[in-house]
């Protein structure tokens, strides 16, 4: 009886903790094609994304068995993105930083300013090596 | 965030089973093990298969020994890219600090603050 | 008693490892030990300024600090007897080789006794990573400039 309360509890748990997988860009969607792209590679289920003039930040979520080649799917999404909107520089990664980076900016709703420095201040940390 | 514990419990648990069955059925000394696995790690970023393994399992690939191998190897792999030859020397150590300075600090923090106790350690 | 049958008697009284069951534990106490490091790594990600490529670096720190307390206190030695190769194995356990030598040998004082014993066990690891990065580095190096392999 108390193994079978432990097993429900746990799997309420893990429940509670499962990924949201939507698929936001903010503020506005004003990058239609960007969804397409995404939505054609398989390995991605979910991205969250940030548009500051020219910058665009983009968090993939990458199904965990891909993971092992997350960063040339990164890659290619970089270079499909350019493709289509050659004047936009994109970042494209699974990192988990950025997308908690970008839900904070999307709850705090953060206006011109604010959001370049902050999009700054993520793109150098995303850079480092070490 | 779930899977990735789980992941990095089962990647992680995996590399001390090798290095179990290397002590236990092979007979090496924890020294010749730890160092097995080091060359093992640094091996396997040659080959470019240790940082996917990071992307895959997290913490199970980056707190065991072998990491250090990998990171190693990384650095010099790095350096020789940019710089030809002379990297391989030169950036070994400029991506691994780390777990040695840690050791060595908190050694010495270590020594100074607990005594020493009669049995082994 | 002849030396066929003493080696006999030796071999009947040493006490054998029961692989199986020492290949779980390790599995279980090394699988522990890298989830509370995936932890640890989660908590520099969300509340400092690190990503998943360089939060790697104070976690071991953090891991390390975690184990000079363990190994000062002795609850490292029953962890490591229970685990065998999943307390040795992981960074925590070239910790703990680093602190309990530095601990034991600071009788001799800091300069000789703990700097000159710190690295009995950690020197080997270092030596050898060292040297198979170089041999390793070198060897892909030479292939890319011959033009087999590619970055």
């Amino acid at each position: 009886m108390k193994i079978i309360k432990y097993v429900l509890l746990l799997f309420l748990l893990l429940t509670a903790c499962s990924n949201e997988t939507d698929q936001v860009m903010y503020p506005s969607n004003d990058l239609p094609e960007l969804k397409q792209v995404l939505n054609s590679n398989e390995a991605v289920y979910g991205f969250k994304g940030i548009v500051d003039k020219d910058d665009v930040l983009v968090s993939i979520d990458i199904r965990r068995m891909n993971q092992f080649k997350e960063n040339k799917i990164a890659k290619k999404i970089t270079k499909q993105l350019e493709e289509k909107y050659p004047d936009k520089e994109f970042l494209v990664t699974n990192d988990l930083k950025l997308k908690w980076e970008i839900e904070k900016i999307m709850k705090q709703e953060l206006k011109t300013e604010e959001l370049t420095k902050s999009v700054e201040k993520i793109k150098s940390l995303l850079k480092e090596e070490t | 965030m779930i899977s990735s514990l789980i992941t990095s419990f089962v990647v992680g648990g995996l590399f001390c089973v090798i290095g179990q069955i290397l002590m236990d059925a092979f007979k090496l000394t924890p020294a010749h093990t730890l160092s097995t696995l080091v060359v093992f790690g640094s091996i396997l970023d040659g080959f470019g298969l240790y940082e996917p393994l990071i992307d895959f399992a997290g913490a199970g690939a980056t707190i065991p020994i072998t990491s250090f191998g990998n990171s190693l190897t990384h650095g010099a792999l790095a350096e020789a890219e940019k710089h030809g030859l002379i990297g391989v020397i030169t950036g070994m150590f400029e991506v691994t600090s780390s777990g040695i300075s840690a050791a060595i600090i908190f050694g010495v923090i270590g020594a100074f603050i607990f005594q020493k106790r009669n049995t082994t350690y | 008693m002849e030396q066929k049958q003493f080696d006999k008697l030796v071999e009947r009284q040493t006490p054998k490892p029961v692989l199986f069951v020492n290949i779980l534990k390790a599995f279980l106490v090394g699988g522990t030990i890298c989830t509370i490091g995936q932890l640890i790594t989660f908590f520099y990600i969300r509340f400092f300024s690190f990503t998943e490529r360089t939060a790697a670096n104070p976690t071991v720190a953090t891991m390390v600090f975690i184990v000079m307390i363990l190994t000062g206190t002795g609850l490292y030695k029953k962890i490591s007897q229970f685990g065998g190769a999943g307390s040795a194995v992981p960074v925590t356990g070239f910790g703990n080789a680093v602190i309990s030598a530095a601990i034991e040998h600071k009788s001799e004082g800091y300069v000789l006794g703990i700097g000159g014993n710190i690295f009995k066990l950690a020197g080997s690891v270092i030596v050898f990573g060292v040297l198979s990065a170089f041999f390793v580095a070198l060897i892909k190096t030479i292939l890319v400039k011959i033009g087999v392999v590619s970055w």
